[in-house]
């Protein structure tokens, strides 16, 4: 299979607003597609013209090598902003009244329920549970049927540090032992970083950035500049002391080191003994946070 | 589609409001009961009191006699006549039928079917024959419970022919279908159980008053009152006993086909939330 999903073009407009805008999007088997973007950025908007829940503007969605829709969306689970169940049934009484609805198999509720830690939820009704419960019972239900892509959207709001561990395991193990792809939109982007292969960036509803993982790495980190009376010894002495591809001279004439660095004194002290005089030394932490804020707010 | 419906029984089986309808309906039926009797009773009594004034000036009572012989009389079917055309079925069938479909909207539980490419055509009609299911529910607790409270002064015997009380019988049981499918619609229409409820109670009255103040310019436009659905249940006994009833009739098949229409379009351009 070539892509799980793909968009071209994808556009909705709200009384003349372009609260999506023009968006293509690939994800490819086996991703786990971090999308992130500002309240308001169009994410959930997104999403829901990818489930089929509002109508699509202009633009095309596809799934799994363009199968028939109806099909591919019985194959993709889903939890679209706040997790939707009956307050009045218990979490198993959910599963299997959602499985009799689409027609999958009922005895997979307990199953299902093992899977997000809601087994032993008894006689409770779902109405009951505590906010991290009910994003569970959300995750439960995406997960009915086995699906093979799934669609998340912020799936750990409301959970505490225990459940957002065991949720990102859960992802993970979706991912390496069951293969499943999935398309996560979150505001912690902390969260994100430990699980994503791929991110998408959307500000103002179109897609700035489409990253992977390994080159956003590569753009974020800490990163020293120096500016010395003689750059390009600097930069000749710094390569004996680091990785040589870590240092890169700008053009005008500042040394950057991408590098976490732990002693400051001793790269000052080979330069001076270089006789070299170090004019400016700074420090910047680009964090994948801060990369991720600046793309969105320059969108 | 199957599964479905199944599943939205069990929905319908779960929520108290069916069972606190049900108290309510079999309440109502029984005070409906009781309260026509005792004013048949004082009809009774009335009627006495008149052939004695008429009777003691010299009277003729042919006038009397004619209007009385055209009041049905107190048996089953005349009783069942009051239950439906007193409108209380309409007013216990709207907020419960409204409320069980704008329950799945509160709950915003239509989005996981919907994005599982369950068709929403199937959806509503799947909500559609529920209702039915539910309003006829409603209907046999409401008319069996005044039944019951009636049976001790009520005539079993009638002398409308078999065939036109097995017809009365088709045209309410598909005025009940009509009911349901116009607050299925309504609530599709405004999402909430509380302005759909509002509608279907209002509507009717508004529809009337329009209806009358229209036929002040044209006297023949009162006929359309016949046609409002809460009114019909009043005509139909009416008209079957005098030899019609195909007007009720097709005033029922055509709210059922415009509500089933209206609400299965709306339905299916609408975004889901």
């Amino acid at each position: 299979m070539e892509y799980v999903l793909k968009t071209e073009g994808l556009t909705k407009i709200y009384s003349k607003t372009r609260v999506v805008d023009n968006v293509d999007m690939l994800i490819r088997p086996g991703d786990i597609y971090g999308f992130v973007g500002k309240n308001g950025a169009g994410k959930t908007t997104f999403i829901r013209m990818l489930l089929g829940l509002a109508r699509i503007t202009n633009g095309k969605v596809s799934f799994f090598d363009g199968e028939n829709i109806r099909r591919a969306r019985k194959k993709t689970g889903s939890l679209v902003e706040s997790p939707s169940f009956y307050p009045n049934m218990t979490a198993e009484e959910n599963i299997r009244i959602f499985c009799r609805m689409i027609g999958e198999d009922e005895k997979q509720a307990k199953s299902v329920l093992e899977k997000v830690g809601l087994a032993d939820t008894g006689r409770k009704k779902a109405g009951h549970f505590s906010l991290g419960m009910k994003q569970r019972l959300g995750l439960a239900l995406a997960l009915v049927g086995d699906p093979e892509f799934l669609i998340l959207d912020e799936p750990i709001n409301g959970l505490d540090p225990t459940g957002i561990a065991e949720i990102r395991k859960l992802i993970l193990s979706l991912k390496n032992e069951q293969g499943k792809t999935l398309l996560i939109s979150s505001h912690l982007i902390s969260e994100l970083e430990k699980i994503a292969t791929r991110y998408g960036i959307i500000a103002k509803g179109r897609l700035v950035e489409e990253i992977t993982a390994d080159e956003l790495d590569q753009k974020c980190g800490n990163k020293t500049s120096l500016r010395t009376s003689d750059a390009d010894r600097t930069v000749e002495i710094l390569k004996k002391l680091f990785d040589s591809d870590k240092i890169e001279k700008s053009a005008d004439g500042i040394v950057y080191i991408s590098e976490k660095i732990e002693d400051i004194g001793r790269i000052t002290n080979e330069l001076y003994n270089n006789n070299i005089t170090v004019k400016t030394i700074s420090s910047t932490d680009n964090t994948i946070e801060s990369y991720f804020i600046e793309r969105m707010e320059g969108g | 589609m199957g599964g479905l419906i199944r599943a939205d029984l069990k929905k319908l089986f779960k929520s108290k409001s069916l069972y606190v309808c049900m108290v309510i309906a079999a309440i109502l039926g029984v005070s409906m009961s009781l309260l026509y009797n005792y004013f048949w009773q004082e009809r009774g009594q009335n009627i006495a009191l008149w052939y004695a004034l008429m009777d003691q000036y010299n009277m003729k009572t042919d006038v009397l006699d004619e209007a009385l012989r055209q009041i049905p009389s107190q048996n089953l079917l005349s009783y069942i006549n009051i239950f439906f055309s007193d409108g209380a079925l309409w007013l216990i069938g709207s907020p419960c039928i409204c409320a069980y479909c704008a329950a799945e909207f509160n709950s915003g539980t239509y989005k996981n079917t919907v994005s599982r490419g369950v068709s929403k055509t199937k959806l509503f009609f799947s909500k559609v024959i529920v209702s039915v299911i539910e309003m006829f529910m409603l209907s046999f607790v409401y008319v069996l419970a005044g039944t019951l409270a009636a049976v001790s002064h009520v005539d079993f015997e009638t002398d409308l022919e078999a065939g036109r009380i097995v017809f009365l019988g088709v045209i309410y049981f598909l005025l009940i279908i009509a009911s349901a499918s116009v607050f299925v619609m309504l609530t599709i229409l405004f999402r909430r159980s509380g302005f759909a409820v509002a509608a279907a109670i209002a509507a009717p009255m508004l529809i009337a008053s329009l209806i009358q103040i229209a036929s002040m310019a044209n006297p023949e436009l009162s006929e359309l009152t016949g046609y409002v659905l809460m009114n019909t249940y009043v005509t139909v006994f009416t008209s079957v006993n005098d030899g019609g009833g195909l007007k009720e009739l097709f005033t029922a098949i055509g709210y059922t086909a415009v509500s089933l229409l209206t609400g299965g379009i709306v339905f299916r351009k609408s975004e889901i939330r």
